[in-house]
């Protein structure tokens, strides 16, 4: 009777090694087939498969177990022992340091790639992935407020959000915090500090304990309530000289004195730079419900979730835009941890610059493993003599590894130290903006991946030829066939093809943000850059009244504009590229068809009559602020044309009203006209649309803090230090800060961009550089190996230019597979880059026809070269060599 | 393999030691060397193809048992199957195996009868 042939049985035999599968195989199938023959019913032969499955997976993890102690005592007896160990390593450093053009070539190449790696690693690591200085930073999260219709988000949130969060959301700890910038007096000279005004316990909801006296506490913050304040550990050392009865001294801020209760821990300026905390009490009036200037951080407290938090918010959101449609209505909170928050902006750039940089290592080790495969080729004979003499294939793989573990030791110990260079390196080269980096340490997290690199890399470039050069068959053929030959050199086109694939990749990248950069300076910033200072001044409301602020500020601008060489000053809030912004909604009077309920949020920027001649800024229609508006007149103001575009997009909004939700010195805003229209100015970012905004006369506004331009004469450097004098001569406790020049504003608003397109840059050049190293590398040697072809060849009647062509053609090859293979991958860059481009796609056609062209430009003079000398091979000389 | 003395080969796996029993007395294929396993009540459980194998590889290897053929048997099927005798050293070394197992079992006679002292 003839059996079915059993597919599953035959396949679960592959368990078993080849050699007991050979022999036995097909009896143990028989076998098989008879008990199945010989099972009474079903169930009968459900248990024969069943013994089958468990007899072949058992026995095969028995046979591979027992085949590998064997291995392992065949070995420990063959020179596998820690004598075989030293044996190998004083052999592998001698024949190194016979070779020492190879050696120094490929240590000095694998170090420059492990010092880049461990340098672009140790930034990574002291940016994203460290915990931040707090206990149990992971339960840290900042607020976000929604539009949930639009989807647009923000930090800031209105005071009465803070207490009716805090009240409203078990579980979950708040603190509000806003900015503020006092002018600090009785040290020196009058200076502006960082500082922040805080709703109660910011310190103990960070985790930390003050250093001295006590945190702020909610009858702190009791409007008309003693002027306290707690100071940063850095203000009580370095102004304070570590005075330890400084609880109960007062410091001065804008003429008023506030008492020390408290002195923070060491390190801690959370918001950062903060020098000073201030109990949030004196803006309750006149900011309240829409008024979004604080921003709020919470902690989770222990046994609630975060999905918890949000359910709470969101019903709290909705509470709120029951009770105060105007402000909330569509409002939402979400929330997101602190270290997220911190580095969600370079979060993506940072992962792709490491990706980059591994990308040049790959190259490099690529570049050495060549390197090693030709240096292999050489010892074959040698190597078959050693199989001859006894030697297993796994000691002879282990001898060969041996030397590359040495080559990766030493380069990875020589790329640890650069690692340190590298990493100063980096962090002078990046932008201020870039978060967490003030001290980057190669910490034991760093030493540990610098240590696996070490072991990858040898994995990587050693692998490889001594898998090859350990093939005892081929070896034994060596000098009579040419099968090793051909596999190395498949394997070193194979590397090839990788190199330049990488390389390729690179470019892309570099290409793709060279070209983000180039936008990002065409976009229309709507303001001047050339000859422009800029300041910021506070008028403390403690000295100066709300009628007398915006006469103060006036009078600041005539004195400046009195200097020698200044054409123009001007006072704005809300200006470009800067700190300080409020948004609220605003009634289009003359828009019947927008309810009450639909009031857009613009931003308001008030501003001085100077103001446009100082920063550039175009009038497009109507006319700017002057003389004529003043507090108690008509209300005017000027909108730019995102606003015109969104609200008024037909017909003329000169003559038409609308009317703020929010004032700042004084009491109420006035129903105001529209009399102008000027150009959009970028706010925030280049990379951001500018958003709808509202301009008012300061005069009816009387907001008390903002900044000052100066446009100066072409070709004058300066006019601060006159500018600081001439202030301090109209109130000596004035200070000014944030100088700049709007050429530098400009410069740091791409810095980051800057940054990244600098490192992909080298990093591009460098893989470039040792691509086309290894094409040389592979092409030249392969002309040397077929110097006699190259011989015959000509003595046939080839011309120089044929041989040319010829190895040009070849040494194309795995270039052209490699292109291929990199211009499929560019896909993958243009998705993981996508969110760091602005103005170009990541297909961008530009950006891959250029990479490509300076790809094969340098690969194709690398192969040029010896082609070139291959073309000038004496055929005489040739055939008599051997 | 090399002509080796008995004793290097001992103590031998039960499993093996039955193998030889069974070839003692006559050549057989491995299914009929399994159904002859199987049938000692002494030994529980079914003897599988893969456990087999491996056990008669290993005494092939060091010569105890020797292949002696390839021919169909008649009362299964046309199949060729493949047939294991035992080889002159392997009758040695299952003679002394025996009488190693006996010398062991010498002092446990009362245990067989199945009352202790």
């Amino acid at each position: 009777m003839t059996r079915r042939p059993s597919r599953i049985y035959r396949a679960l035999l592959r368990l078993l090694p080849g050699e007991l599968r050979a022999s036995f195989g097909r009896d143990m199938e028989q076998m098989y087939g008879d008990r199945l023959r010989d099972a009474d019913g079903a169930l009968e032969r459900g248990i024969v498969r069943a013994d089958a499955v468990r007899d072949l997976v058992f026995q095969s993890g028995a046979e591979w177990m027992s085949r590998a102690r064997d291995a392992m005592e065949q070995s420990l007896k063959g020179g596998m022992g820690m004598d075989g160990w030293v044996q190998d390593f004083r052999y592998g450093a001698r024949s190194l340091r016979k070779r020492p053009g190879f050696t120094i070539a490929a240590v000095s190449t694998l170090a420059l790639g492990i010092a880049a790696t461990v340098s672009m690693f140790g930034v990574v690591n002291t940016v994203l992935l460290e915990p931040l200085p707090y206990p149990d930073s992971d339960d840290l999260v900042v607020l976000w407020s929604e539009d949930t219709r639009t989807g647009d988000r923000s930090r800031a949130v209105d005071h009465p959000d803070v207490r009716a969060i805090q009240s409203a959301v078990p579980g979950f700890s708040v603190a509000g915090y806003a900015g503020t910038r006092p002018t600090l007096t009785g040290f020196d000279n009058p200076e502006v500090i960082f500082g922040a005004r805080v709703t109660d316990g910011l310190i103990g909801l960070m985790g930390l304990q003050p250093a001295m006296g006590r945190d702020l506490r909610a009858e702190d913050a009791i409007f008309g309530g003693p002027t306290v304040a707690v100071i940063s550990h850095s203000f009580w050392t370095e102004r304070l000289a570590a005075d330890p009865e400084a609880i109960g001294r007062t410091v001065v801020l804008n003429g008023e004195a506030w008492e020390i209760v408290g002195v923070g821990p060491p390190d801690f300026d959370f918001p950062e730079g903060s020098e000073i905390w201030l109990p949030r009490r004196h803006e309750i009036d006149g900011c309240g419900h829409g008024c979004r200037i604080m921003n709020v951080i919470g902690r989770v407290d222990a046994g609630t979730s975060i999905a918890d938090v949000r359910t709470r918010l969101d019903a709290t959101a909705m509470r709120l835009a029951e009770e105060y449609p105007n402000s909330h209505r569509d409002g939402g909170f979400d929330v997101e941890s602190l270290l997220g928050y911190e580095v969600s902006d370079v979060r993506t750039a940072l992962w792709v610059l490491l990706g980059a940089v591994v990308m040049v290592l790959l190259i490099a080790c690529a570049n050495v493993a060549n390197l090693v495969l030709v240096r292999s080729n050489a010892r074959r004979e040698e190597v078959a003599l050693r199989a001859t003499l006894g030697a297993s294939r796994l000691r002879i793989i282990r001898q060969l590894l041996t030397e590359s573990v040495i080559l990766a030791t030493a380069s990875g110990a020589i790329g640890v130290a650069l690692a340190w260079l590298g990493t100063a390196a980096l962090v002078a080269l990046a932008p201020d903006s870039l978060p967490r980096l003030d001290t980057p340490t190669l910490d034991a997290t760093v030493l540990v991946f610098a240590l696996g690199l070490v072991f990858a890399v040898t994995a990587m470039f050693g692998t490889l030829p001594a898998l090859h050069a350990s093939d005892v068959r081929s070896a034994g053929r060596a000098g009579r066939g040419t099968d090793g030959r051909r596999h190395s050199e498949r394997s070193r086109s194979a590397l090839l093809v990788g190199e330049v694939a990488l390389s390729l990749t690179l470019l892309l990248g570099t290409g793709l943000l060279v070209r983000t950069l180039g936008e990002l300076r065409a976009v229309k910033l709507g303001f001047d850059t050339e000859s422009i200072e800029r300041f910021r001044v506070s008028v403390p409301e403690t000295r100066y009244d709300s009628l007398e602020i915006n006469p103060f500020l006036e009078q600041i601008e005539q004195v400046l504009t009195a200097i020698p060489g200044v054409r123009a000053a001007g006072w704005g809030f809300g200006v470009p590229l800067a700190s300080g912004n409020i948004t609220t909604t605003v009634e289009l009077l003359d828009r019947p068809d927008v309810p009450p309920a639909d009031q857009p949020g613009l931003a308001i920027r008030p501003s001085s009559i100077g103001f446009l001649d100082a920063t550039g800024t175009r009038l497009l229609r109507g006319r700017w602020f002057n003389e004529g508006d003043r507090y108690g007149g008509a209300g005017v103001a000027v909108i730019n044309q995102a606003t015109v575009r969104t609200h008024y997009p037909d017909g003329d909004p000169i003559g038409l009203r609308l009317k703020a939700n929010v004032s700042w010195s004084f009491e109420d805003t006035p129903e105001m006209t529209i009399v102008g229209v000027v150009e959009d100015v970028v706010r925030s970012s280049p990379r951001e649309t500018p958003s709808p905004a509202v301009y008012v006369p300061n005069a009816q506004f009387a907001a008390n803090t903002g900044y000052i331009s100066l446009r100066l004469e072409p070709g004058l450097a300066t006019a601060i230090p006159q500018a600081r004098q001439a202030i301090a001569d109209l109130d000596p406790n004035l200070a000014i800060w944030s100088v700049t020049t709007m050429e530098e504003v400009v410069a740091d608003a791409s810095g980051e961009t800057v940054f990244y397109a600098t490192l992909l840059t080298i990093f591009s050049i460098v893989a470039l550089l040792l691509a086309a190293v290894g094409l040389y590398g592979v092409v030249a040697y392969s002309v040397t190996r077929r110097t006699r072809e190259i011989g015959i060849r000509m003595a046939l009647g080839a011309a120089s230019d044929v041989v040319t062509s010829m190895v040009v053609r070849e040494g194309i090859r795995p270039v052209l597979t490699g292109v291929g293979v990199g211009l499929a991958s560019s896909w993958l860059v243009g998705r993981a880059i996508s969110s760091m481009l602005f103005g170009v796609t990541p297909q961008d056609p530009v950006t891959i026809v250029g990479a490509t062209g300076a790809l094969l430009l340098v690969t194709i003079a690398a192969t040029v070269i010896p082609a070139r000398r291959a073309s000038r091979v004496q055929p005489s000389s040739a055939l008599r060599a051997d | 393999m090399s002509a080796s003395r008995p004793e290097h080969f001992l103590p031998m796996h039960p499993e093996a030691f039955r193998i030889l029993v069974e070839l003692r007395a006559g050549e057989r294929h491995g299914y009929a060397l399994v159904k002859a396993l199987e049938r000692d009540a002494g030994r529980p459980g079914k003897v599988l193809p893969a456990n087999l194998y491996r056990r008669i590889r290993t005494l092939l290897e060091r010569g105890l048992i020797e292949e002696s053929g390839n021919r169909p048997d008649p009362a299964l099927d046309d199949e060729r199957r493949r047939y294991f005798a035992v080889t002159p050293l392997g009758e040695s070394v299952a003679r002394a195996e025996a009488l190693r197992l006996q010398a062991l079992l010498a002092g446990a006679g009362d245990l067989i009868q199945g009352r202790g002292r």
